[in-house]
């Protein structure tokens, strides 16, 4: 009976590491500590700066799904609708779970690559593809969307992309960092029960902290316009990127185009 | 108890003192902005919003704008899969303490009115307040009418609050 019992626990442990890397299912691997990158020809690499600071976010970037992945889960959102029967009420608010290779990601300031100061230096493998900036998270959980406007980002196979510095800060109150002007010192109502915070993203700067041996370029950074998340604690919008992403009255503005990044 | 009698207080208030009362499209109903100083709710959270010189219809619109990001469901698991662009329901939140039995239900029902109510109001927030609207305070009574119910009858409400005479209670700055 014991040594069945041990077999067992044995059999879970040996299991867990990769249950655990199985979750990502071969879209997203984030270096380890002093790990020295090998680029894969078939995968992109993005690096990233999250300032600590305050608290150890990260950083929730969503890979735009393709047709293909959208009609699979059109079908099966479809299909779980159905067999939900009544009780699941009309389609259009219906929480779905779907069960298909995750396409939103977290770089973990909790497992840096590196730490420069406060700064956590991040570094992963993912999916080439069409990226959004689409929010700050925490602990394995979307804390606060970008819905109200963001940036976009493609991620090129065999590249490695700088997408620059990740800021932070209280948006109740004032803050030092000239990225956030605008964005924070909103008064209480930005800390009721739940803290709003304001996030930048500063882009690449010559000097900035880049691991030995590897060789990036720059983020090209396009605007976003709002979208809805409605799985979220808090909403918020990434504070203005001179030359690409501004905000008229509300309305998300593409700096390069000069033309409004319209509603998702 | 100690709201609902605020809430009749006000009622009372209202039918007793003169009010200004905004200009109202035909079918809207507004409750009296002019709330006594002693009833006036946490400034932090229960503000109604105003800008000088904006039309109905455009704070009608901000308005549609913002509601869109109100529904508030438990926080998305990172990694997952998210759906770009098409809808998605909002997740149940558990807030009912499930190891505590009845109890845990008890203080579920009771933190969960309150911080549902604090998700809404830090979204109107961080919506409207760039698209250059300012607030002002108001009670918890007021706020409620203005925020519980037909989404189509509360937007029409607070489009004519908007875009009426300025409210007569304090200016919430910043």
């Amino acid at each position: 009976m014991m040594a069945r019992l041990f077999t067992l626990l044995a059999a879970l442990l040996l299991a867990l590491p990769a249950a655990a890397a199985d979750k990502y299912r071969g879209q997203f691997r984030q270096l380890g500590k002093g790990e020295v990158l090998q680029v894969r020809p078939d995968r992109a690499y993005v690096l990233l700066r999250i300032d600590t600071s305050y608290s150890k976010f990260n950083a929730d970037l969503l890979r735009l799904p393709s047709a293909a992945e959208l009609a699979v889960y059109d079908t099966a959102r479809v299909a779980a609708h159905a067999k939900a029967g009544a009780k699941a009420g009309p389609i259009e608010s219906f929480a779905f779970d779907h069960d298909a290779p995750p396409n939103l990601l977290e770089l973990a300031a909790t497992k840096p690559l590196a730490m420069d100061g406060k700064l956590a230096i991040v570094v992963a493998e993912m999916m080439p593809g069409d990226y959004v900036f689409y929010g700050e998270g925490y602990a394995g959980f979307l804390y606060e969307c970008f819905c109200l406007g963001t940036v976009g980002f493609p991620l090129k196979a065999g590249e490695v992309t700088d997408l620059g510095t990740m800021l932070i800060a209280k948006a109740s109150a004032p803050s030092p960092i000239t990225e956030l002007a605008g964005e924070v010192d909103l008064g209480p109502s930005a800390s009721m029960d739940y803290m709003l915070f304001a996030v930048a993203l500063r882009p690449a700067r010559v000097g900035d902290m880049v691991p030995p041996g590897v060789s990036v370029l720059p983020a090209r950074l396009h605007a976003v316009g709002p979208f809805v998340e409605v799985n979220t604690m808090l909403i918020n919008r990434l504070a203005p990127i001179p030359g690409v992403l501004a905000y008229d009255r509300g309305t998300v503005i593409d700096v390069a185009s000069g033309a409004e990044a319209p509603p998702n | 108890m100690i709201r609902g009698l605020a809430a009749v207080v006000l009622l009372w208030t209202g039918a007793t003192v003169a009010q200004p009362a905004p200009p109202m499209p035909p079918g809207v109903a507004v409750p009296s902005l002019a709330v006594p100083e002693n009833l006036l709710a946490d400034a932090r959270k229960y503000f109604i919003f105003h800008q000088p010189g904006v039309s109905l219809a455009q704070a009608e619109a901000d308005l549609v704008f913002c509601w869109r990001f109100l529904p508030h469901g438990l926080q998305r698991k990172v990694p997952g899969f998210v759906a770009w662009r098409r809808a998605d329901g909002p997740r149940e939140i558990p807030y009912a303490i499930d190891q505590y039995g009845l109890t845990g239900q008890i203080i579920g029902a009771i933190i969960a009115g309150p911080l549902e109510r604090s998700a809404r109001q830090s979204r109107l927030f961080r919506c409207m307040v760039p698209r250059g609207y300012a607030r002002y305070r108001t009670s918890e009574a007021v706020w409620k009418q203005l925020n519980e119910g037909d989404p189509a009858t509360m937007i029409r409400a607070q489009a004519a609050i908007a875009s009426g005479p300025v409210p007569p209670t304090p200016r919430i700055v910043p």
